[in-house]
């Protein structure tokens, strides 16, 4: 782009110049003809002194020829002061003949002051005349060459017009295009500007809120252990009533450690300094033990099973393909109304392991499917802003599924509920072969 | 001896609500959420409230604004039990008529007389 600003720059400048330069030789052109027409002009008016002084030598005829005389030299001048050699030139040619002619005068003079008018005639005609006449050839063939010149200069000023005009809408054209294109540049940069920006807004929003809700994420439990630690400090209790309220403080001290094990996991994970196991698994039994527990913690969801009795021992990672399942349940229970039924559901397609976890709830809005395994993300809504959670369970869940080349997504019908698809890929371990019948 | 209405979502928290009042002569009544807290409080027509915030169906500030909407309701003091007491917060306690404020964790020493303060008709803050 810069060269072609720098050729549009060079042509409008050679095109100034030039037309510059090419007027300002037609006007000089013009000054010289003027200068040439002033010696014709000047000799004329002498010849015409002469003739009267001639015809009556006064005084006053003789002040008058000499003005004319001085009138001949001061135009020559003019001429001789120019720039170029064949301006000079004509200058010295005219003086040569001006000083011819003066001596013809003098010999003329003579011959009327002597009343020999033969002599006078004859002098006049075939002196005088034939110099007059030179003078005015001279001049003419200058004023010819000048001319000329002049018609040259003026033809190629006409063509640096033609061109200029015909390139002017071109230049302007890309000129214009050039402008347009730096435009778009700089409003491209500007948007790009706002939405970094934007961006950096919404991340600082969403980080806040974060700190929001692992705030009371943690004060939850600390209540607990704050206040059941003060009772057994402060109060009569029986041995009974000690150990429960024991029970309580460790319930919440493990529920902080989980806590606490989720953020730093996610971290881990996403600085990839974590690294998963590869040993045999049964995906069905992982699937099986968290549906159990489940129902032991969140009774009033039922949970049903339909497990691929196909799917042999997969090589992985059994804490983490744990911490998939018990995520997505939780998730699955948290956004259901109770009496909701969740379905765990493992398949064994081709070269892959898929697990889906239907729920009943509330569902997904379209636009949110992606952006809930983002960390600090929770879709906001008046129904989910009561809904307790760090929104750290489906991060993990992707994270997990990143470091072993699985995938997860979701898709849903809002106000009916929504399914996770986990989909593994098919690493089976070696199996023991069949015993024999 | 006054009644008192609770609203707290979490369990533990229930139970350690409950075990802090035995040894006082309240009468009180712990409910999971405002729209079973609003329900109490209309049988009840206690003479505090305590609720927690952001709890499942109906939140803390809900429940205020439903509770001083009724006037047969409106005079009972309400106090909110919240984890988080950063300004903006304190402020909008106000803006929902809030008696006074409790913050997690808290101990069941200071939620004791905390309620007393309140249903002795003093002011109770921070």
């Amino acid at each position: 782009m810069a060269g072609v600003v720098a050729c549009l720059a060079a042509f409008s400048i050679f095109a100034a110049y030039t037309s510059q330069t090419q007027v300002a030789r037609t006007e000089h052109l013009l000054l010289l003809r003027d200068e040439h027409a002033d010696v014709a002009f000047a000799i004329k008016a002498e010849e015409a002194a002469e003739v009267e002084y001639l015809v009556d030598n006064s005084v006053e005829n003789a002040e008058q020829l000499s003005a004319t005389t001085k009138a001949v030299f001061d135009a020559i001048d003019k001429i001789a002061a120019e720039d170029e050699q064949q301006d000079r030139q004509l200058a010295a040619d005219l003086i040569a003949l001006h000083t011819q002619k003066r001596v013809a005068f003098e010999q003329l003079q003579i011959a009327v002051a002597a009343g020999d008018h033969e002599e006078a005639r004859r002098i006049d005609l075939a002196v005088v005349d034939p110099i007059i006449g030179a003078i005015h050839d001279r001049l003419t063939e200058a004023t010819d060459y000048h001319e000329q010149e002049a018609q040259s200069a003026l033809s190629a000023l006409r063509s640096t017009a033609r061109w200029t005009l015909l390139l002017a809408p071109i230049v302007f054209a890309i000129g214009f295009g050039l402008m347009l294109l730096l435009w778009r540049i700089l409003e491209g940069y500007h948007r790009a500007t706002r939405k970094t920006y934007r961006e950096i807004e919404q991340l600082s929003k969403l980080r806040s809120e974060f700190v929001s809700i692992v705030s009371h994420e943690f004060r939850t439990p600390l209540t607990g252990i704050q206040g059941f630690s003060e009772l057994m400090r402060d109060e009569e209790l029986t041995p009974l009533e000690t150990r429960e309220y024991a029970g309580d403080i460790n319930k919440d001290a493990r529920r902080l450690a989980r806590l606490i094990t989720d953020m730093l996991d996610l971290d881990r994970m996403e600085s990839g300094q974590m690294t998963l196991n590869s040993e045999p698994v049964d995906l069905n039994r992982i699937v099986t033990d968290t549906a159990a527990q489940f129902r032991l913690s969140a009774a009033e969801h039922p949970i049903e099973l339909e497990l691929d009795p196909s799917l042999h021992d997969l090589l992985g990672d059994s804490d983490r393909l744990t911490q998939i399942v018990t995520n997505l349940v939780s998730n699955a229970i948290k956004y259901s109304p109770a009496g909701g039924t969740i379905e765990l559901r493992t398949q064994r397609e081709e070269g892959t392991v898929t697990l889906t976890v239907t729920d009943h709830g509330m569902g997904i809005p379209a636009a949110q499917l992606e952006k809930i395994f983002d960390r600090y993300s929770r879709v906001e809504t008046t129904e989910t802003r009561v809904i307790q959670g760090t929104g750290l369970g489906l991060p993990i869940v992707r994270q997990i599924l990143q470091l072993c080349d699985g995938k997860v997504w979701a898709t849903s019908e809002p106000g009916h509920g929504s399914v996770f698809h986990v989909q593994l890929p098919l690493m089976e371990a070696a199996t023991p072969a069949p015993l024999a019948a | 001896m006054a009644r008192i209405v609770f609203c707290e979502d979490e369990e533990q928290i229930r139970k350690l609500i409950e075990v802090a009042m035995r040894s006082t002569a309240h009468a009180i009544e712990l409910t999971v959420n405002g729209r079973e807290g609003l329900e109490a409080i209309e049988r009840e027509a206690p003479e505090l409230i305590v609720t927690d915030l952001a709890m499942p169906e109906m939140g803390g500030f809900a429940l205020a604004d439903a509770v001083h909407a009724r006037p047969a309701l409106h005079h009972i003091p309400i106090m909110f039990v919240t984890a988080s007491v950063q300004r903006g917060d304190v402020a909008r306690f106000g803006e929902h008529g809030a008696a006074g404020y409790i913050a997690k964790p808290f101990s069941p020493r200071a939620l004791r007389e905390k309620i007393d303060e309140l249903i002795a008709g003093r002011p109770a803050t921070g």
